[in-house]
């Protein structure tokens, strides 16, 4: 008796094909800095993962890699590198160091590159000063003194 | 052979009766005219519906034009139009109308029609000061109903850093109940909440849905908490879930080193990490600001830790903030880091921290420093560096490299001959010696 194949059964040759060619990917990139923050020096970190060049056992090939993270700061044209922790390996921390002089802050974008030269999508965050609101309380004069 | 369904001649030919003829000609513009209706109805349904990818332009284009719209996403002639743009969430309730009603929706179309720059970011902060004071409510859903885009994100942050002030719970449930889960508002929210309710502030950020929004609120809130309580928060972030353990210590040791770094450096030598990255970020964190403050504590410690990319990671960040202040030490930790792109790339950028810091001292000992690296892509990694930075100099040190190795490349002079030995005269001179001549 002739055996009846399931769907699945005939698709897995395909299957298994497209996946032991590997998808590519593009990395991704996370901030772990407050959009606030108090006093002006400021050290922005975040992480960028590779999540490209999988094989049919899901592993990391190794190609895989945060090759750079390059940042713009608002009202710059210029793409800056931020500072990785660890080139072409995956994931990798990257930081910048930034002055915050303004209130309402500067926003800054910043992406992911790969060794396989895939970007990740942008990502931006305004980050702002904390302004006190805590307020002085303005003594009530109790009598005038005059000069005259 | 087909035929065509409209042929004149088979008309002209036949007599007379011209009633067929008029009658197909009307069955034609009638179909001609319902096509052109359906493509009008068409036409003007995919305008009607179609969203406009970003507020200010099209606000901006309405400013221009002397018009005033009845929001940053429909453009209208009339002011008193009161349909709200349909920016929602998937899921969320649809948001009241009432913002068109404020006296100061007027200001906020203004405020979407301006360039995007510091102006427009500051005009976004006192407008939402005045209309969170004057109705939160009405102020964030203008806020939320915008189109996604860096416009939206610095409404809705600015909202939150007025609305947290005043409420923020009250603004905390605005977003739960509306569905508007904006990363960067509730990183905002959650930093502002913290610094008059961090307990409070940490449940709820710990409490969001979205796992990225979370991560970021949740940071902000132990960040904040950091500044007043280190130990208080850093607890609560060694007790979160996986997802967001990490990136909040991350955050706690961020603020800590920058007032009390030893003590931070102290607390994480008990908590375990998942991964040797998350390690390393971390400690990337701590490193970072303590160097610019004590690079020589920063160096000891750095030498405490074991060896792997935890370290390395620490050495890095170490060499590029430090040579602001101590060069020598930051290349020299530069220079040894194990794998050599990283090598290369942060001895690069450690010199490019020198070089900002002190132009005038890097160009008097950048030379000695190059005469350390062996590996010609370290240097040429520096080079590459001060041709964006400084190409005259980067010519002159090229020039100067080079003189440099061609007098190393020079032969060294023969050794001074020894002094002559004169055969003594009382030794009988051996076969083929000449015996020199007697004076006469």
């Amino acid at each position: 008796m002739k055996s009846k194949l399931s769907a699945s059964a005939l698709l897995a040759p395909f299957l298994l094909a497209f996946a032991a060619s590997g998808v590519a990917a593009p990395p991704t990139i996370t901030l772990t800095t407050p959009a606030q923050n108090q006093g002006s020096y400021l050290v922005i970190i975040g992480t960028a993962t590779d999540t490209a060049e999988t094989g049919s056992t899901g592993e990391k090939k190794a190609s895989a890699g945060i090759k750079e993270v390059r940042y713009q700061v608002e009202g710059s044209k210029k793409w800056k590198r931020a500072q990785l922790t660890a080139k072409n390996s995956t994931p990798s921390g990257w930081f910048i160091e930034f002055d915050n002089t303004s209130r309402v802050g500067k926003r800054i974008t910043f992406y992911a590159v790969d060794r396989a030269g895939l970007g990740s999508p942008v990502i931006s965050t305004r980050f702002k000063r904390v302004v006190s609101t805590s307020t002085t309380a303005t003594p009530t004069p109790t009598t005038t003194v005059s000069d005259q | 052979m087909p035929q065509a369904p409209f042929k004149a001649e088979s008309f002209e030919g036949k007599s007379v009766n011209r009633l067929p003829a008029i009658v197909l000609r009307n069955n034609r513009w009638t179909l001609f005219l319902c096509l052109l209706g359906v493509l009008i109805l068409a036409f003007g349904y995919s305008v009607r519906t179609q969203p406009v990818p970003n507020a200010a332009p099209a606000a901006r284009t309405a400013a221009s034009d002397g018009r005033v719209s009845s929001g940053p996403i429909s453009e209208s002639n009339s002011p008193e139009v009161t349909t709200p743009p349909p920016a929602q969430a998937p899921g969320a309730a649809p948001a009241p109308v009432s913002f068109t009603k404020s006296p100061l929706y007027t200001s906020a179309l203004s405020v979407a029609g301006m360039q995007e720059d510091d102006n427009r970011a500051e005009a976004i902060e006192a407008l939402m000061e005045s209309w969170v004071t004057a109705n939160p409510q009405q102020a964030a859903d203008w806020a939320g109903s915008l189109p996604a885009g860096t416009f939206r994100d610095d409404a809705l942050s600015a909202l939150m850093v007025h609305w947290a002030a005043r409420d923020p719970a009250g603004a905390a449930g605005w977003m739960s109940r509306t569905g508007v889960d904006d990363g960067e508002a509730a990183s905002v929210l959650a930093g502002s909440w913290a610094a008059t309710d961090p307990s409070a502030a940490a449940a709820w950020a710990s409490s969001m849905e979205n796992l990225e929004s979370r991560r970021l609120a949740v940071s902000s809130a132990v960040s904040t908490w950091a500044h007043t309580a280190p130990q208080a928060a850093a607890a609560f972030a060694g007790r979160l879930p996986d997802n967001d353990r990490a990136s909040a210590i991350t955050a706690v040791i961020s603020t800590w080193a920058a007032t009390a770094p030893a003590e931070a450096a102290a607390w994480l030598t008990d908590v375990s990490f998942g991964s040797p990255s998350d390690h390393a970020i971390t400690l990337g964190a701590l490193v970072t600001p303590w160097s610019a403050q004590n690079p020589g504590a920063v160096s000891k410690f750095i030498n405490t830790l074991p060896e792997g990319p935890a370290r390395e990671a620490a050495a890095s960040q170490f060499a590029v903030t430090a040579a602001a202040t101590a060069p020598a030490e930051a290349l020299m930790w530069a220079m040894n880091l194990s794998d050599p792109d990283q090598r290369n790339q942060v001895t690069a950028d450690a010199c490019e921290t020198w070089y900002d810091k002190s132009p005038e001292t890097f160009r008097a000992g950048i030379e000695e420093a190059i005469g350390l690296m062996d590996d010609p892509a370290m240097r040429r990694s520096v080079y590459e560096m001060l041709y964006e930075r400084d190409p005259d100099f980067q010519t002159q040190l090229l020039q100067l490299v080079d003189k440099n190795a061609q007098d190393k490349a020079v032969p060294p002079a023969p050794p001074a001959p020894e002094p002559l030995q004169l055969p003594d005269a009382s030794l009988p001179p051996q076969s083929g010696q000449d015996t020199p001549a007697a004076d006469p």
